[in-house]
This record gives C-alpha cells, structure tokens and sequence, in this order.
C-alpha cells in the first residue's frame, strides 16, 4: 500500500523529470504562475485579478472589443504552454475545482491575443455550479456549453 | 441618511437559472441566489426606491398581511446591506 501511494505521488514529477529541459522551465513557468494566481484569488475581486493578469472579465452579452473573428495562430510556445497548463492543473492539490484558475493562467499565457473570461453557471440536481473559461477571438477554451454566462444588468 | 435605496448594479452580473436569479458580487467573488420575491424586490431596487413601496409591492404581488411583508424587505435589506450591495 505504501508503495503504491508513493508511485502515485511521484507520478507527475517522475513525468516532469522526463521532459525535455525546455518544457520543464515551461512547467515551472506554469507552476509559478499557477501559485501567484491561487494567493491572489484568496485576496483580491476576481474581475480584478483577471484585468491585472491580462484577461478582463467580460460578461457574456459583451464582445471582446478588438478581438479577432476567427481563431488566433498559436504558435508551437503557445500550444505547449496551453497542454502543460492543462496538465499542471489536473495534479492542482490546492482545490477540486480549477477552472477559474486554469483559465486565468491560460488567459495570462494568452494575454497578447486579448482573451476574456468568463464566468457561468448550471444547476446540478439541487445545487448550482459555476464554471470559468476564456475566450480568445471566436475560440473558447474549456467552455461547457451547458452553463449560462452571467450577464450585465442593462 | 436618505430613504431611497438603489443597488450597485455595477457591482454585480446576473443570469436566470431556472426559476431563481443568481447574482454574481464581482468584488466578493461570490454568487448567491434570489428566489421570485427576491428578484422582484431585486428588480424594483434596480431604480431608487423607498422601504414603504417595496413592502407594497409585496403585499400586491402575493397578497400578504403589512407585517410579513415588512419584515421580508428587511431581512432582503438587510442580507443587502451586509454584502455592501445598497446605495442609500
């Protein structure tokens, strides 16, 4: 039982051990980032954190002034920091939940193809549920199409 | 201090999830939910109003006694004020 609860616990950094150095800083990169957005969000209003990391909040019946139509080009840096992120945040140990964090790390990463997040919510049997994702021109990342994007009062 | 409330609808973002509205507090980064007197209340303080026409509206709406309608517009003052969501 030992054994296998320490395989466990050294799978991601046996993994992170097997990257190429390049990646590894990338992870570590992540990691730092992923650390200062998860202090941040105990102190300060999330649309706020979200502005200072590059990805205003924008509710969901307002465009992203500026931004592209179509999908941006990610670049190979792009869309490596796009999966380990992903990766980085599955092994999180700090909530269950992590698309809000996932999405502002991301957003951070993406932050000069003028991202937005946004924030919706479902009800799940009895109990409502909310979720975080970014949108980069028409692309989303993470969306799940059976939340509500919260909207501004006009 | 007036007698007039209005909400800080700056503060906050919205979205209908099936019968109840839930708010979300952009400064708290917390969401709560109103049920239908709620979001009516909700909906009349979205223009500054007095305590007096809230209770009426109340009483219109459900057909309640001056009492209970009063004491459900404090207590929604009340949970209101404590989130810092009133202008008054």
């Amino acid at each position: 039982m030992i054994r296998e609860s320490s395989i466990h616990f050294i799978s991601p950094v046996g993994k992170w051990l097997r990257l190429p150095l390049s990646q590894k800083l990338t992870v570590l990169h992540v990691l730092l980032v992923a650390l200062v957005v998860e202090g941040a969000i105990r102190l300060a209003p999330v649309a706020k954190l979200a502005r200072w990391l590059g990805v205003p909040f924008r509710p969901g019946d307002e465009q992203t002034p500026g931004a592209p139509v179509d999908p941006p080009d990610l670049d190979d840096k792009d869309r490596r920091r796009a999966r380990l992120t992903l990766a980085v945040m599955d092994h999180w140990p700090f909530v269950e939940g992590t698309c809000l964090r996932q999405s502002l790390v991301l957003g951070h990463f993406f932050r000069r193809h003028d991202p937005t997040l946004r924030l919706g919510v479902k009800r799940e049997d009895c109990h409502l549920t909310a979720h975080a994702w970014i949108e980069v021109g028409s692309a989303t990342l993470g969306l799940d199409e059976s939340f509500l994007p919260f909207r501004r009062f006009v | 201090m007036s007698d007039t409330l209005k909400l800080r609808e700056d503060e906050v973002v919205w979205q209908d999830v099936d019968d109840d509205l839930v708010v979300l507090d952009l400064r708290s980064s917390t969401y709560f939910k109103l049920n239908g007197t709620g979001a009516l209340l909700w909906d009349l303080l979205r223009e500054p109003t007095s305590q007096q026409d809230l209770v009426e509206a109340l009483m219109s709406k459900y057909g309640i006694d001056e009492d209970r309608a009063t004491s459900d517009v404090d207590a929604f003052i009340d949970s209101l004020t404590q989130k810092k969501l009133l202008d008054r």
